[in-house]
């Protein structure tokens, strides 16, 4: 039945008219906007999740190993600090050793004529302390600069005496840390205290004794120990290894030795000097610390968890996570630790927290190299803003939240814990200023057995959805 | 390429980039959405009826039997712009967009006798959008955010199908429709700590597709002088759900497929026609969503959908003397009740629109539009009421091309 028109004449366009209309209301749709979404209509909808931010805290510690980091080719001899004094339960002194007997070198023979008594007016031992320590050392507290905050127990005016004694044989540095090697009773500095606040210690001493071992071109060491009445507080110097310069050593006038250098003053002086040098300066053949007196590490994670750069030592910790349900999302997990500021000692340190699996650090204390731990881990989080002695920043947060959701997801073969350390130089954007085997720092963290807000544990923020219960993983 | 080739390119990449329809009230959050399923811009513009509409140049696509008259290969788009403001007891919120939810080709395979037809028809759509501020205490620290709420997706059907002149005064539809869609639901929470720190958020996705297939058998008597009838049967069918449910972040997934029960639709329309080109029509719908079975969630709010629809149209028509033309002209009032209540009280959407057309040259095509103007919900008793305007606009080309 025909109810339109008169058939129309071919060839037709209609269609090509709809096709290029419709083209355009397409591409016109792209571009209408709405208002944003707000609260209209949100009771209506009928789906929601179960449980949302759920707060979790784990501190059940089921395993804990402590790793002392041991570098092939970097003793502690080839440390670039050399620390001196007491703190708490640290306590180190400076050994030197000096060798006259390249005074027997030819080249030196110009100088044999004024190496005498009659001519060495004095004798200095010289110390060159680090900026860090200088600007308290026997200084008042500039509590207007916001930028340190006072480190109070450590180095703020530790008034410091300083005793020099010969030792009794001339050291070997592959033997420490250890226990101070046997001295000489008798001083050999006229004078113990010493303030100072340009960074340059000088202490002076008595001639005789060195112009012996001039005399005899002998080889002797020397130690430098904290005197009765010292301050606590660790000071750092420069051995003879320091490489650093800049904002990290003061900038001198007189002419220095890196290291406990021996300054020779002299009446009279060679023709070939310079009007203004009037000292001879004689560097270490070797210097190292002793630190006779250092914590060891707790291997019990209810006394204390520790970490310590310098001497490097990083605690592995794995929680038990046996309440938290399985396929949840986790929205944040921190792994908190508390600072325990009445034995932690040192500076501004970066820490940092990485996944390594928890056989690695077994019970105890491991040594190992760093280049066999950087494969074993896989960097989780880093901050280098905390302070060890700070005031009022104690509770320590490392977010750790993409770790347990791989545990969730069973994402690995085997467990995984918590490996603390310091800004080591694999970790990224980790390694700058200062040098984890620079400062020495101690973290000292409460133990499991502290109160439940002192203790290291996980706080786990997460959200639960009862239809994934029973869900397998899908692709 | 041919230009039969290019057109037909051209067909198949805007049929893939029809958008998908939008519902644009927060009604459609719940149960099975909203019915967008219009016709064409004509159809709307006389209130939405076409069951009895037959015509060899550009008839209602509303009814598959309708379209075997054709004498000419035929293709539909018909779209529409809407802007709908609901407001409510505490806030107000103003949505737009264009959607292009109908498309269809019929290709006469014996003029005006016998046809097939296949097309896309997106019938309901889920789509809304919320997001509403939270705060909570967590560790014992605040925490604040916002959660959004998101409801995405549509159902749509394939049709094909045959339309056949069996006498001179009745015609007889048979089509297929492959039906599909999915509803997309996604909760997305932000929080942040008193630092401004943000947790990871959460984001709960439920994602259905659906997939089906129903038969829709269909009837146009116009052998009975100037009032014709028609009708649609759709035979209950079943719709498989085939789900996802996952948090995002989270390893595990929920897969789970289950079965719905899809009630059975009627559609019956009247056309009568009381000269000098006017028409009136009437056009009923029903679907059972009061057995709708499979989804214990949502039937205690589901019920029975039904939707009357009746209006005036002038049709085109070229002046005696041959010199002009007369527009067709086109008024109408539906109304629809929705398959779900809202706070238990059922949900009424009403119409009334306007609508005209111009023929392509030759009349080889029409370009119709409607404007319609919408209510649906009452605040007192839904908690909301949406105002919306409606622009549609369709297209219908033909055509001399026959296999």
């Amino acid at each position: 039945m025909l109810t339109g028109c008169p058939d129309p004449r071919p060839p037709a366009r209609g269609v090509v008219c709809a096709l290029a209309a419709g083209a355009v209301l397409l591409a016109l749709g792209g571009g209408c906007t709405s208002d944003a979404p707000n609260q209209v209509g949100a009771e209506l909808a009928e789906t929601e999740i179960d449980t949302t931010l759920r707060a979790l805290t784990e501190d059940q510690i089921v395993h804990y190993g402590v790793l002392d980091i041991a570098e092939a080719g970097a003793p502690l001899d080839a440390t670039e600090v050399l620390y001196f004094g007491s703190n708490g339960t640290e306590a180190t002194s400076i050994l030197a050793n000096y060798d006259f007997s390249v005074l027997a070198h030819p080249d030196s023979a110009y100088l044999l004529p004024y190496l005498t008594a009659e001519n060495i007016r004095s004798v200095k031992v010289d110390l060159i302390m680090l900026d860090w320590y200088s600007p308290f050392h026997g200084a008042a507290t500039d509590t207007s600069d916001s930028t340190y905050v006072p480190i109070v127990k450590d180095w703020y005016g530790a008034a410091k005496y300083y005793d020099v004694h010969e030792l009794l044989a001339p050291f070997d540095t592959l033997t420490y840390p250890a226990a101070e090697p046997p001295f000489a009773t008798g001083r050999l500095n006229a004078t113990t205290e010493l303030l100072g606040t340009s960074g340059l210690i000088e202490i002076d001493c008595v001639p005789d004794r060195f112009v012996t071992w001039i005399a005899q071109r002998a080889r002797v060491g020397i130690i430098i120990r904290e005197g009765i009445g010292s301050q606590p507080g660790l000071l750092g110097f420069a051995s003879k290894e320091m490489v650093h310069g800049g904002s990290t050593l003061p900038t001198l006038n007189a002419q220095v030795e890196l290291g406990p250098a021996l300054i020779i003053g002299l009446e009279t002086t060679p023709d070939s000097w310079s009007a203004d040098r009037q000292a001879l300066v004689i560097g270490p053949a070797a210097d190292v610390t002793t630190w006779h007196q250092i914590e060891d590490p707790s291997t019990d994670p209810d006394q204390a968890v520790m970490v310590r750069t310098h001497l490097r030592s990083y605690p592995v910790i794995r929680f038990d996570l046996g309440n938290l349900p399985p396929n949840v999302r986790i929205n944040r997990a921190n792994l908190v630790v508390v600072n325990d500021t009445t034995r932690s000692i040192g500076h501004r340190t970066v820490l940092t927290c990485s996944e390594i699996p928890p056989e690695f650090a077994p019970p105890g204390r491991t040594t190992v190299g760093l280049a066999d731990l950087e494969p074993e881990i896989y960097f989780l989080y880093g901050n280098g803003t905390w302070e060890p002695t700070h005031l009022t920043e104690h509770e320590l947060k490392f977010n750790v939240t993409a770790s347990i959701q791989r545990r969730v997801n069973d994402a690995y073969e085997g467990d995984r814990g918590f490996l603390l350390a310091a800004g080591e130089y694999f970790f990224p954007g980790f390694n700058s200023d200062p040098d984890p085997d620079f400062w020495f720092t101690k973290w000292v963290f409460f133990g499991a057995a502290a109160d439940s807000a002192l203790r290291p544990r996980l706080e786990i923020s997460y959200t639960r959805l009862g239809e994934l219960d029973d869900a397998g993983v899908q692709p | 390429m041919t230009r039969t080739g290019a057109r037909l390119g051209l067909a198949a990449a805007l049929w893939l980039g029809a958008a998908a329809a939008a519902a644009q009230t927060p009604f459609a959050l719940q149960a099975l959405g909203q019915n967008v399923e219009t016709g064409t811009a004509r159809d709307t513009g006389r209130g939405g009826w076409g069951m009895a509409d037959g015509d060899t140049l550009t008839p209602s696509t509303l009814n598959p039997a309708a379209l075997a008259d054709l004498r000419f290969t035929a293709l539909w788009f018909s779209g529409y712009g809407t802007t709908t403001n609901t407001s409510g007891a505490v806030a107000a919120r103003t949505t737009r967009r264009v959607l292009l939810p109908n498309v269809r080709l019929a290709v006469p395979l014996e003029r005006g006798r016998l046809a097939l037809h296949a097309g896309f028809n997106i019938r309901r759509s889920l789509q809304y959008q919320t997001l509403v501020d939270i705060a909570s205490d967590h560790f014992g620290e605040p925490v604040s955010g916002y959660e959004r709420y998101n409801r995405d997706g549509t159902m749509y059907d394939v049709p094909v199908g045959l339309a056949w002149r069996a006498t001179g005064g009745l015609s007889l539809g048979a089509t297929l429709n492959l039906v599909r869609g999915s509803i997309d639901e996604t909760i997305t929470q932000v929080f942040t700590d008193p630092l401004g720190n943000y947790y990871l958020p959460n984001t709960r996705d439920q994602l259905d597709k659906l997939s089906g297939q129903s038969v829709t058998a269909s009837v146009l008597a116009d052998g009975l002088g100037f009032v014709k009838v028609g009708a649609s049967y759709t035979p209950a069918y079943d719709l498989e759900f085939d789900r996802r449910i996952g948090v995002g972040g989270v390893a595990a997934k929920d897969d789970e497929r289950f079965t719905c029960g899809m009630p059975a639709e009627y559609k019956a329309g009247l056309l009568v026609a009381l000269g000098r080109g006017w028409r009136f029509g009437a056009d009923g719908q029903l679907m059972r969503y009061s057995e709708f079975a499979g989804r214990p969630d949502w039937a205690p709010s589901l019920r029975d959908e039904w939707t009357v629809a009746t209006g005036f149209e002038r049709r085109w028509s070229r002046n005696p003397q041959g010199r002009g033309y007369t527009l067709p002209l086109r008024c109408g009032f539906s109304w629809r009740r929705w398959a779900h209540t809202i706070a238990g009280e059922p949900l009424d959407e009403r119409m009334i629109s306007i609508g005209t057309g111009v023929p392509f040259r030759d009349r080889l095509g029409m370009i119709d539009v409607s404007l319609s103007y919408s209510w649906i919900g009452d605040e007192a008793d839904h908690g909301y009421r949406c105002r919306s305007w409606r622009l549609g606009v369709s297209l219908t080309g033909l055509e001399p091309l026959i296999f």
